[in-house]
């Protein structure tokens, strides 16, 4: 019974044995190139992960993506070029982090936007107003404190 | 069963509405017998709902496939302990389990206030039925864990396998109870506004419920980190990913409002930024699960097509509109501080640039997680804003914190002066500079390659070690004004002592982040019975064997490392598969020391030539961030048993 068990499992692993996409990331690639292989692939998303890199992930697309790097740094293009090419195939989505110009550069520019109006206001509502500060509100002082502590006594008496 | 749950979670909402209806009646008329009845409502509606979840749960045990819920996250070979935590592997069970645990938080809310914070009772008890009535309202109609099924299947479809880890088993209910703890500060937070007052006993009880939420927070948040470092095989942590974020956002804004709470205590001032904070880190507990659950992330096309999103977005706008008109109307009449106390170089000026800080990461995280979104629904165009975004930004906020907490921990509440002398500030400053050395070098912080990295290493460092060494001193100098008698002291610093353990813990998780600078990792295939060299390791592979773990079968393959000829250890990295999906997926090997962490995902294995295909990485100080949580928590429970604030009367300014 325990060998035909085993053999339930070996049967079972079967599927899992068979060779799978092994990327190799070295393969095709002149050594000097790797740097920028793995800056280009870094730079790009995988597309069906959430939140990786292509280079990170091991999924067949992302697979395919990083053989295309390959291809065109082999070919000669730039760091630059490269990512325009991807920007062109697949739009802006394709790269990690949105472009700095244009309207999309906004999620660039908007937190720094922020900060800079963000510290003069801290400024101008915290460290300023000290000087405004006792001119707002009702203050206890001695002798309202005193008029109120007697009327509670005479509503304490009146129970 | 099923009709008894769906019941008993339609009797809870009319139960609750009936509470939001009394309690602002009460609060109107002053009427207390109306309060209680609101209190009473709360505990009978807690108690139905406990039972409905109950009911699930036996459910779930008892393989009963005609609820819809279990027959597609169970399957009878579901191992128990996985039954039990099936419960929440999905929408509508872990909506179900955030009611509950926000009903049961109510409840011991409702019960254990103050004496003196009676007062405002009708208002917290309106605020959370208010609450609590909406969620009831959705698991009625949008994610109904009770939904029948017809015919009756035999089997289910199982449970998701990724979640099937015992991190993933207690990630979700420990972030769920951080969530719903900060219900508490949010409608304290709108009773103070509509009563118009804050008192001593509103901040002392906020400031628990609060420092409860932190700590579990922080425990879920990294539970989740630890769940992706062990399970998803892309040996990282943190990705930035829109979950994470909506996560983390909660997080930073609970640590902005215990900051704020502390310049309330010493100095008064913040009253109103206190409450606004309480409500924010409540309100994006919830932004977070509709942005992760709506399907608003994937895209907005797919929102569209999600039920749930939109009367989640109804839910937040309400919420956000009534607080905003509440806070319009009534903040005014919460004053400020007393005249005399301004804002000047004091510590609780540096701690207010803390919570800057701390706001401004929560903005980026916002703005980068929203930002694909409006993008998409706004220009028609799809954008993906990742990790090197948030990295751009995060190591300088990071940094500016670190020297924040030197800095603030060191200084005096309302005047220009620090606790410790000059020459012992020049002293720690200084002496962080061999400890630094020391570190970088066992650290092997000098092989890295890129300039940046090595530059923001060396800085990250040397200011992580001085923050350190000063907030040690501040410590010693505290004590030695006590005369070195442990006892006095503890009692007397519980609290300032959580808090030293707790910063302690965030500058060593940063030390530890840092390490990612210098994190390597290379693809390799090795042939059965060779071995190969790499990152001064030797790994010899000596086949794959297979193995069956509960419902799971797995491929193994055996990697004896070994380093300068000595044995070191035999990693087992595989691949599984479970009966119900025909995914693989990465059953992950990790082992190591102090210093780094050797990572080994097994991504392929061919029979034929009996090769395998390993990912190896070196993590260096990930176990520093394992290390930093714990003490971050044990800072907050500690903290949160503080004696001596707990039984004496205000103490005014800490001298």
């Amino acid at each position: 019974m325990k060998k035909f068990n085993l053999l339930f499992v070996a049967l079972l692993a079967l599927p899992i044995a068979l060779p799978l996409f092994a990327y190799d990331r070295a393969a095709d690639l002149q050594p000097q190139d790797m740097f920028l292989f793995e800056e280009i692939s870094r730079q790009l998303r995988c597309p069906t992960c959430q939140g990786l890199s292509a280079w990170e992930s091991e999924t067949r697309f992302a697979n395919q993506i990083k053989d295309i790097v390959k291809e065109k740094i082999n070919a000669g293009l730039t760091h630059d070029e490269i990512l325009e090419f991807f920007t062109i195939r697949y739009g802006l989505w394709i790269l990690r982090s949105p472009p700095s110009q244009g309207v999309i550069g906004l999620a660039w520019w908007l937190p720094l936007t922020l900060l800079c109006i963000c510290l003069p206001l801290l400024w101008y509502f915290f460290w300023r107003r000290k000087r405004m500060l006792g001119s707002e509100g009702v203050r206890p002082t001695t002798e309202i404190m005193a008029q109120m502590n007697a009327e509670l006594e005479g509503l304490r008496r009146k129970k | 069963m099923a009709d008894i749950g769906h019941y008993l979670l339609l009797i809870c909402t009319i139960i609750s509405v009936y509470g939001v209806i009394t309690a602002l009646l009460a609060t109107r008329m002053r009427h207390r017998p109306l309060y209680l009845s609101a209190k009473m409502a709360q505990t009978i509606s807690c108690a139905l709902t406990l039972t409905a979840a109950a009911i699930l749960w036996w459910s779930f045990f008892a393989r009963d496939y005609s609820f819809a819920y279990i027959f597609k996250n169970s399957s009878n070979d579901l191992p128990p302990f996985y039954t039990l935590t099936a419960f929440w592997s999905s929408l509508e069970g872990s909506h179900l389990l955030w009611t509950l645990l926000l009903s049961i938080c109510a409840t011991v809310a409702l019960w254990t206030h103050a004496k003196d914070n009676e007062h405002i009772m009708p208002y917290v008890t309106a605020s959370l039925q208010a609450v609590l009535a909406w969620m009831y309202y959705l698991a009625l109609t949008h994610s109904d864990p009770f939904m029948r099924m017809l015919p009756i299947p035999n089997d289910g479809q199982g449970m998701n396998a990724l979640l099937q880890n015992p991190y993933m088993a207690i990630h979700p209910p420990t972030l769920f109870v951080g969530y719903t703890l900060l219900s508490v500060p949010f409608a304290y937070g709108v009773a103070a506004l509509c009563y118009g007052d804050i008192t001593a006993g509103w901040l002392k009880t906020v400031r628990r419920w609060a420092l409860l939420a932190f700590c579990f927070l922080t425990a879920g948040v990294s539970l989740g980190g630890r769940w992706a470092y062990v399970e998803l095989g892309w040996a990282g942590y943190w990705a930035w990913d829109p979950v994470e974020n909506s996560s983390l956002i909660p997080w930073l804004l609970c640590v902005c409002l215990l900051h704020s709470l502390l310049v309330q205590d010493k100095v008064g001032h913040l009253k109103r930024m206190s409450i606004a904070l309480s409500f924010g880190a409540f309100f994006f507990s919830f932004f977070g699960t509709f942005i992760t659950r709506s399907g608003v992330i994937s895209s907005v096309h797919s929102f569209a097509q999600s039920p749930i999103g939109g009367s989640y977005l109804w839910f937040l706008a309400v919420m956000l509109l009534v607080f905003i008109v509440i806070y319009y109307l009534r903040a005014p009449s919460i004053l400020p501080a007393e005249a005399a106390k301004v804002w000047g170089v004091a510590k609780e000026s540096a701690l207010l640039i803390t919570q800057f800080l701390l706001l401004t990461l929560a903005t980026i995280v916002v703005i980068g997680t929203l930002f694909p979104i409006v993008a998409e629904a706004l220009m028609g165009q799809r954008i993906s804003v990742q990790a090197p975004y948030f990295n751009t930004f995060a190591p300088y906020i990071g940094l500016a914190l670190v020297v924040a907490i030197a800095i603030g921990n060191i200084m005096r509440y309302q005047r220009a002066q620090l606790t410790i002398s000059r020459n012992m500030l020049i002293a720690s400053l200084l002496a962080a500079l061999p400890l630094a050395l020391v570190f970088a070098s066992f650290g092997k912080v000098w092989s890295t390659p890129a300039r940046f990295a090595l530059a923001a290493q060396c800085v990250g460092i040397y200011f992580c070690f001085a923050s350190f060494l000063v907030l040690s001193v501040d410590v010693f100098a505290r004590m030695s004004a006590l005369r070195f008698k442990l006892m006095l002291f503890l009692r007397r610093n519980c609290g300032y002592l959580g808090g030293y353990i707790a910063h302690v813990g965030l500058l060593i998780a940063i030390l530890g982040f840092l390490g990612n600078y210098r994190a390597l990792d290379k693809s390799v295939d090795i042939t059965e019975g060779e071995s190969i060299s790499l990152f001064g390791y030797d790994f010899a592979f000596n086949g794959a064997t297979v193995r069956k773990d509960n419902n799971a079968t797995i491929l193994e393959g055996i990697l004896q490392v070994s380093r300068a000829g000595r044995r070191l250890y035999s990693l087992q990295p595989g691949q599984s598969r479970y009966p119900t999906s025909q995914e693989l997926f990465h059953e992950i090997a990790v082992r190591g020391n102090f210093w780094r962490d050797l990572y080994v995902v097994m991504t392929a294995y061919d029979s034929k030539k009996q090769t395998a295909t390993f990912n190896i990485h070196i993590n260096p100080t990930v176990k520093l961030v394992w290390l930093s949580i714990f003490l971050m928590v044990a800072g907050g429970l500690m903290a949160l048993f503080d004696p001596y604030r707990g039984t004496a009367p205000y103490r005014g300014i800490d001298q």
